[in-house]
């Protein structure tokens, strides 16, 4: 449903013209006359703030996310830092199913007052339907440009206004290993693609399996196959191309993306290269399938997924130590001319409800002192070029940091960078190719048809 | 309303009933209210929605519900939830049916009713860990930590992939809602079969009927009404099943449903019109099932 | 001696094709053989399906004493022969989890009222629906049992829109209406097909004995439905104690509220690492409605009818 119709329009001008010229309307009377002119909560309450009130004043905010167990522990941590310092409580929601719950609280008219955002294209949907706080007005954007690169506020913005805030990211462009078993197997560390491909043959001609591979997430299975291809693409053809293939600029059929799935295809087909395969690939989860590099004996040797893998090995595997017993090497390079250009993943905050609670909280997470926090606790990188690298807990997750906040580019992984329907069929379409490679031209094509339908509307 | 009301049953031999029928909304009241105000609004609501495109801002006439019977990925949805329809509730109900006889006035009913009622009890996200030690694969010469891969194993049969292989998919995930919900049969239909009275069971011993024929013969007629209920309930449940393809293959490998089509357009691709067409389409499905309740019921009315 | 005259007070108001049941005629190959099995082989029977249903929940539970590293690796079976490598960290990690105790008192505050209304609410319209006569009686009632094929998701805006005009979201009144409608349809569904199938002259001799419509209702109706007021009550209370979605929406932006199956989900982190608590969690989780099971399972008892025909 439309924030605006017309007739309601006429109803808004006249209530925001009273409340601005005539003063005689409160604040508490304002919002109800707007929210019965249509106007959601949020949006009101906007409008009142750009109509020149204050924010309202509230001791609590609700904040809802994806995030559960020690990323939530550690979201926790910021906040209680937060509360000591303004004395206002979050209370935090969390679910796994959280595209679903959000859009059904907005259109109910009880949005939370901060939310981690699932994915950009909603996002960019709700900052289109007026239901999104602009932080431009109260987030001090000398200091936000000094701490963050103009990618990442380009990502947190639409249409040239600051919806969000990032209080994490990740390094996307991270092969893990096991030194000890990988070294004992007569490895070394690949700089190009051609010596992982070298390597990976020589493991593979000793009966041993190079590569663990898992792409099975449930309802989003697919995802880690986008995330290679994602970062094969930045490495060979650059950022700009990128761009191009994101905004659809290029058909899905271009042979710049044909060649990309094709390479990572040399990794998923390759000759005994993954035990299983291509069935194992498809039918074992992502999470399960980062252990193997690290039981003993090792039943694979390499397994790409970005720098928050590490937690997943030590959960699984409590007294690995990072640099000795796990560690990663940087994707490697295929062409020089795009060696530092690399794939990341960010979390994304944005506020729905304009109170001071939703404003100072915005500002708080967006400093180096909040982000510190997280760092320090481990599972994160921050994208907030004031937090120190020695914050970091240890040395593999501070050369992941540093490779990311050194990179010349950065960007998302394709699938979180097109509209939604498209980025499901796109997981959809790599399953079918890896479970049969024949058919990479029919999912190419019919991924072209999608993304016509969705980039028109 | 009223008026109108004590006019049609004045006809009523009772003295006593002839101001019942507004009494009788007195009693309805509360809960016609409740459903009035819960679901009117969404219902209508949808059904309007279905003739509008995906944003809901220009009509499009019957092109949501031409979609649905045209795009082959639909047509298979639809394929599935025939599937599911047929098997898992003939499996749900006749299971249920079978046990309830099978342990009514045996020693150790109350066990064997708890095992089936157990999973029942378990969250949904519980099941599904637990099932995932049932499908999980792992590659052939890897020790199978899945259950049924590692029987097959015992036999000497290669490991399967339960959940990717469209010949197995639909059947397993029929498998896990048997599972959880022949309990649910299994509790009404047994509480059903208490209401019979011990009198016509004992006399059919005594006249020698054997226990077939007690189960045919007495048992399932006297129980059809609830056996009705029981299975219509289950029709509906297993229409709109969603939770257990969603978490367990996500829909895809050929083995989506109208549930899991209907929630993917509702949340993540934002298509209200396509959403709504869907879920229209299971609120006509149940139509025919509903009419032939009605008549079966005015039937057992007129015995009465 | 047929079944007919058996017991005349128990066949006149059980009118069903039982009673036209002749059994010298209809003997069968088939019932004679079944006939032969004996006592002990139903139970076998009946004990070998209780095992196959009981096998995964074993599974489950095993390894919901077992390390995260084990369970991604061996098979829960492996567990059971030694070398035996149990840990009861898993249910630590749900039962020290902050707020869990609130999490719990939560969940019954929610679960208790959550199943009374509905069956309530329910067991009132199944009577009229069942014993009283009224225009657009069956029309009115199967709209409402049709309403069970309604997708929640559909109506959950609307809902929320409404909740959100009049306050009510974050309360528990929001989660206890919201339960109570959506419980309703299978619930008056259940019950007047329970009501409906008890004797109608208990109805009519209490009738000429002065009692009224209330008298009837919770002297004669409530009493006999025990098994299907008990079967309703242990569904009921599974739903509402299981329930993630509801209390999600409705409770929203306000944590305090929050049920258990909130701060289960919690527990595991976004990418589904820690899955592991999950397991000691759908027990924890369980035992309630277990103990509602047990507890209730003394009302599903043969008999209840026997006594009360005569009067």
């Amino acid at each position: 449903m439309p924030t605006f119709h017309r007739h309601t329009r006429q109803a808004l001008d006249t209530l925001v013209e009273e409340y601005t010229t005539q003063y005689t309307l409160s604040r508490r009377t304002f919002l109800q006359q707007a929210t019965a002119a249509g106007l959601s909560v949020s949006a009101a309450s906007a409008l009142l703030a750009a109509c020149g009130g204050s924010p309202t004043k509230v001791t609590a905010i609700d904040a809802l996310t994806e995030w559960g167990g020690s990323e939530l522990d550690s979201f926790n941590a910021i906040n209680a830092a937060f509360t000591q310092k303004t004395g206002i409580k979050v209370n935090v929601e969390s679910t796994r199913d959280l595209s679903a719950i959000l859009q059904t609280r907005v259109r109910g008219n009880n949005p939370p007052d901060i939310v981690g955002m699932p994915n950009l294209d909603l996002m960019h949907q709700l900052a289109d339907q007026g239901k999104l706080v602009p932080l431009d007005k109260f987030i001090d954007m000398n200091k936000y440009k000094q701490d963050y690169a103009q990618t990442w506020i380009d990502l947190a913005s639409w249409k040239r206004t600051l919806y969000g805030v990032l209080p994490g990211g990740g390094n996307k462009a991270t092969v893990w290993y096991n030194p000890k078993q990988f070294q004992a197997a007569g490895g070394t560390i690949p700089q190009t693609w051609d010596d992982l491909i070298a390597i990976s043959d020589k493991f593979a001609s000793a009966g041993k399996y190079p590569w663990a591979m898992g792409v099975e997430s449930s309802s989003s299975s697919g995802w880690p196959a986008a995330d290679w291809i994602s970062e094969i693409y930045i490495n060979k053809y650059g950022p700009d191309m990128y761009n191009q293939w994101v905004q659809h600029k290029i058909p899905w059929t271009h042979a710049s993306i044909k060649d990309a799935i094709q390479m990572f295809g040399q990794i998923a087909h390759g000759k005994h290269y993954i035990n299983g395969a291509p069935q194992s690939i498809l039918a074992t989860n992502f999470q399960d399938a980062s252990y193997q590099p690290f039981t003993s004996p090792p039943q694979a040797y390499m397994y790409y997924l970005g720098d928050f893998t590490a937690g997943f090995i030590t959960s699984q595997f409590k007294t690995l130590k990072a640099g000795t017993d796990f560690n990663f090497f940087p994707f490697p390079m295929i062409n020089a001319q795009y060696k530092d250009a690399i794939t990341a993943s960010a979390s994304i905050m944005v506020a729905m409800k304009d109170n001071n609670g939703s404003r100072q909280f915005m500002q708080f997470l967006a400093t180096a002192e909040a982000q510190t926090i997280w760092v320090k606790r481990g599972g994160t990188s921050s994208l907030n070029k004031s937090v120190n690298l020695t914050d970091y807990p240890n040395p593999v997750a501070r050369q992941s940091a540093r490779i990311l906040t050194n990179a010349t580019a950065v960007q998302l992984s394709v699938g979180d960078l097109i509209p939604a329907s498209l980025q499901s069929a796109y997981w959809k379409g790599l399953l079918t190719y890896i479970g049969d490679p024949k058919q990479l031209d029919s999912v190419l094509s019919s991924l072209e048809i999608t993304a016509q339908q969705a980039y028109q509307s | 309303m009223a008026v109108i009301a004590v006019q049609k049953t004045s006809a009523s031999p009772h003295g006593r009933q002839r101001n019942i029928s507004w009494l009788a909304w007195v009693w309805v009241g509360p809960a016609l209210v409740l459903e009035l105000v819960f679901f009117i609004y969404p219902v209508l609501n949808t059904l309007w929605l279905s003739f509008f495109n995906k944003t809901s801002t220009s009509y499009v006439g019957l092109r949501n519900y031409q979609r649905i019977f045209t795009d082959p990925s639909l047509l298979e949805v639809l394929r599935n939830n025939l599937i599911w329809l047929v098997l898992a509730t003939v499996l749900t109900v006749g299971l249920g049916l079978l046990v309830a006889v099978l342990v009514d006035r045996v020693k150790i009913e109350r066990v064997i009713k708890s095992a089936l009622f157990l999973p029942m009890a378990v969250s949904f996200v519980g099941a599904s860990v637990i099932w995932r030690f049932v499908f999980v694969y792992q590659p052939p010469g890897q020790p199978q930590i899945g259950l049924l891969n590692a029987i097959l194993g015992f036999f000497g049969i290669g490991p399967q992939v339960w959940l990717l292989d469209p010949r197995f998919n639909t059947l397993a995930m029929i498998a896990v809602y048997v599972w959880m919900m022949t309990g649910f049969s299994m509790v009404i239909l047994s509480a059903a079969l208490k209401s019979i009275p011990d009198e016509i069971l004992e006399a059919a011993k005594m006249d020698g009927a054997g226990r077939f024929t007690i189960f045919w013969r007495i048992m399932v007629p006297m129980i059809s009404a609830t056996l009705t209920v029981v299975t219509i309930t289950m029709v509906i449940n297993i229409l709109k099943i969603f939770d257990i393809v969603y978490v367990m293959t996500g829909g895809n490998y050929h083995s989506s449903v109208v549930g899991v089509e209907f929630y993917n357009q509702l949340f993540i691709f934002g298509n209200y019109g396509q959403a709504s067409a869907l879920a229209v389409l299971l609120m006509i499905a149940i139509i025919p099932v509903m009419y032939f309740n009605i008549r079966q019921i005015r039937q057992q009315e007129k015995i009465r | 001696m047929s079944i007919r005259d058996s017991k005349r007070s128990a066949s006149t108001t059980l009118s069903t094709p039982a009673a036209t049941y002749t059994s010298e005629k209809e003997r069968t190959l088939g019932s004679y053989l079944v006939q032969s099995l004996s006592r002990s082989s139903v139970t076998a029977i009946a004990v070998l399906i209780g095992c196959l249903w009981s096998i995964p929940t074993l599974g489950l539970f095993i390894s919901s004493f077992r390390p995260a590293s084990l369970i991604a690796s061996t098979g829960w079976w492996t567990g059971l022969v030694p070398p035996w490598t149990f840990t009861i960290e898993n249910y630590q990690q749900v039962l020290l989890a902050q707020g869990m105790g609130q999490a719990f008192l939560n969940s019954l505050i929610i679960a208790i009222p959550g199943t009374i209304f509905p069956i309530l609410i329910a067991a009132f319209a199944a009577y009229a629906f069942a014993w009283m006569k009224f225009p657009g009686r069956d029309w009115i009632f199967f709209s409402i049992v049709a309403l069970m094929i309604v997708p929640l998701q559909i109506t959950l805006v609307p809902i929320l829109t409404m909740f959100t005009m009049i306050g009510l979201t974050g309360q528990y009144a929001a989660v206890w209406l919201a339960h109570t409608a959506f419980g309703l349809p299978f619930a008056i569904y259940l019950l007047r097909n329970f009501f409906a199938s008890l004797p109608s002259d208990l109805m009519e001799s209490a009738r000429i004995d002065g009692a009224g419509y209330m008298r009837i209702f919770w002297t004669i109706i409530m009493p006999l439905s025990l098994p299907a007021l008990a079967s309703l009550a242990i569904f009921q209370f599974m739903w509402v104690w299981n329930d993630l979605l509801v209390a999600l929406i409705f409770l929203g932006g306000n944590p305090e509220h929050a049920p258990m199956t909130l701060a289960v989900a919690d527990l595991v982190n976004s990418f589904g690492s820690n899955y592991q608590v999950l397991t000691a969690a759908a027990f924890v989780s369980m035992a309630l409605p277990l103990i509602v099971f047990f507890s209730l399972q003394r009302y599903f008892v043969r008999g209840i009818l026997a006594g009360s025909v005569k009067g």
